[in-house]
């Protein structure tokens, strides 16, 4: 539920450029989805939007005031490695819970931690078990209630569905639509994927982050009474339009880089 | 009870392998020479005959061994996690730290005597020495190979200070950190030999000591035998607190 403004931000790695020259402008509560292909640096912009890196040039501003590092503030959600391997699911929500609200009680917090876990459905005897003795999906659901405890004015997810099967996919995709959606103030969600039909159901908001270095080839707001469920959006015929254009632009990028990388010495 | 000798059996008849192997090349083909190698026929009378001692002698090094070994896991841990943390002060430590651990600690046994007041102290010392290295190292390197991703979780947290110490840092570094404890604690069994050679007037280590310079091998051996059975327990506790501490490694 906070504006955030990237511009024209450049990263490199040493002399490597990763990012050249992004700008964005989102409106709070919007779900923005980052399209690419893997090395675009699209993890690296949420890394920058999380406060882990920091820009070579340019500025990222969140409701007017630059990122100076990590914080609570923005949320975070890894592919995997969210969860503190050591400690138990339930700990592990209850010491972000505690970090975020120091003064709750510890029976709140377990509490919020277990109401949490509900949310996205997972058993209460989850809470007891290790990271290690949870399934994937378990794990980024865990990842998830976690996130939603510390209830971040922004949260960055940096392709959080994409080790996990087709099923258990669509279902979280589902479960983060809804905790987005019920929320009167809604979050500012950042989420990085190669997934276009992830892309289209989750956004309101698509970017498409193109290569070497990196930089926002195209953008596509929908209006703001865009309906999401996934029947609906198979059958809509201006979707699959959107949907086209959008591979479209990738596969061009795709076609591109190869010409490049062609012309150059053998 | 049927179950843990079911699963020890493999341990037990590796043991009885070795001593009957040992009573074959000693007391029964004479292959060895049996001033230096007492054969089983010697050995296990003069072990009987100095249970006694070697119970006193247990205790006594006891006495020894944990102060030593409690002193240098909290001192090397805490200094581990503290120079491992701090870039710079691991960069100007790193070389002495290297070098400090090189030197071998039964040569700093008559800097020891001379330093300390009591020879009690002095053979702490050395046992504290000889087994604080190996706990230095292990957590500094432990400390530096933390996974990034779980400093960085730490940091979009925002946790810090203590609480980032003990709830994220020394869990993450503990499979390194134990097993440096592991080895200082078979390092401190080798040194109690060397700290009682001076100044005790009993324990495993003087036991062996004593009769080693009177030639009798049979009391030596058994002394050999009653110090490794002595570790090989003291292990298996550390084992289960090892256990414990690193469930979430789940690789048994």
């Amino acid at each position: 539920m906070l504006a955030v403004t990237i511009d024209n931000v450049s990263f490199s790695y040493g002399d490597k450029p990763i990012l050249g020259g992004v700008s964005l402008d989102v409106e709070a509560g919007a779900f923005v989805c980052v399209l690419g292909q893997s090395g675009c640096g699209k993890s690296t912009l949420l890394r920058l939007l999380g406060g882990l890196e920091k820009p070579t040039s340019g500025r990222i501003l969140v409701d007017g005031r630059p990122v100076a590092g990590p914080g609570l503030d923005r949320g975070m959600v890894f592919q995997d490695y969210g969860l503190f391997p050591w400690m138990r699911a339930g700990d592990n929500i209850t010491l972000a819970v505690k970090q975020q609200f120091p003064a709750l009680s510890a029976a709140e917090r377990k509490a919020k931690a277990l109401r949490r876990l509900a949310d996205v459905e997972l058993d209460a005897d989850c809470y007891d078990k290790l990271p290690g003795e949870l399934s994937g999906g378990m794990r980024q659901r865990c990842a998830i209630a976690r996130a939603f405890a510390i209830d971040p004015p922004i949260l960055l997810m940096d392709e959080p569905f994409a080790a996990l099967d087709a099923v258990t996919r669509a279902r979280l995709q589902e479960l983060v639509l809804d905790l987005w959606q019920k929320e009167e103030q809604r979050k500012t969600i950042f989420f990085v994927t190669h997934d276009v039909d992830e892309a289209l159901l989750l956004a309101t908001d698509v970017c498409i982050l193109g290569q070497s270095p990196g930089s926002i080839i195209h953008r596509h707001v929908f209006p703001r009474d865009k309906r999401t469920d996934r029947a609906a959006m198979f059958a809509d015929p201006e979707m699959l339009r959107l949907r086209n254009e959008l591979i479209a632009v990738i596969n061009a990028e795709i076609v591109q880089l190869k010409a490049a990388s062609g012309a150059g010495p053998r | 009870m049927t179950r843990t000798i079911a699963r020890h059996a493999g341990v037990v008849a590796i043991g009885i392998a070795l001593v009957a192997g040992y009573w074959l090349l000693t007391d029964v083909w004479r292959v060895l020479d049996p001033f230096l190698f007492a054969g089983p026929a010697k050995v296990y009378p003069a072990f009987v005959r100095s249970l006694d001692k070697l119970a006193e002698g247990f205790v006594s090094s006891l006495k020894l061994l944990v102060p030593a070994y409690a002193l240098a896991v909290v001192l090397g841990v805490s200094l581990g996690v503290a120079i491992g943390l701090l870039v710079p002060l691991r960069r100007n430590l790193t070389p002495y730290i290297t070098a400090a651990s090189a030197v071998p600690v039964t040569l700093i046994t008559p800097f020891a005597i001379h330093v300390f007041s009591t020879f009690y102290a002095a053979s702490v010392c050395i046992i504290f020495l000889g087994a604080f290295w190996p706990i230095l190292g292990a957590t500094l390197a432990g400390v530096v190979t933390i996974d990034k991703r779980y400093l960085e979780t730490a940091a979009t947290l925002e946790i810090r200070g203590v609480e980032k110490m003990f709830r994220v840092v020394l869990p993450a570094a503990a499979p390194t950190i134990f097993s440096g404890c592991s080895i200082a604690l078979k390092f401190a069994f080798i040194l109690l030999t060397v700290s009682e050679m001076f100044g005790a007037t009993s324990g495993m280590g003087y036991f062996v000591q004593y009769y080693s310079d009177f030639a009798r091998f049979d009391m030596v051996i058994a002394g050999f035998v009653f110090m490794a059975a002595v570790l090989v327990g003291v292990m298996a506790l550390f084992d289960l607190v090892k256990k414990r501490a690193l469930a979430w490694t789940l690789n048994s």
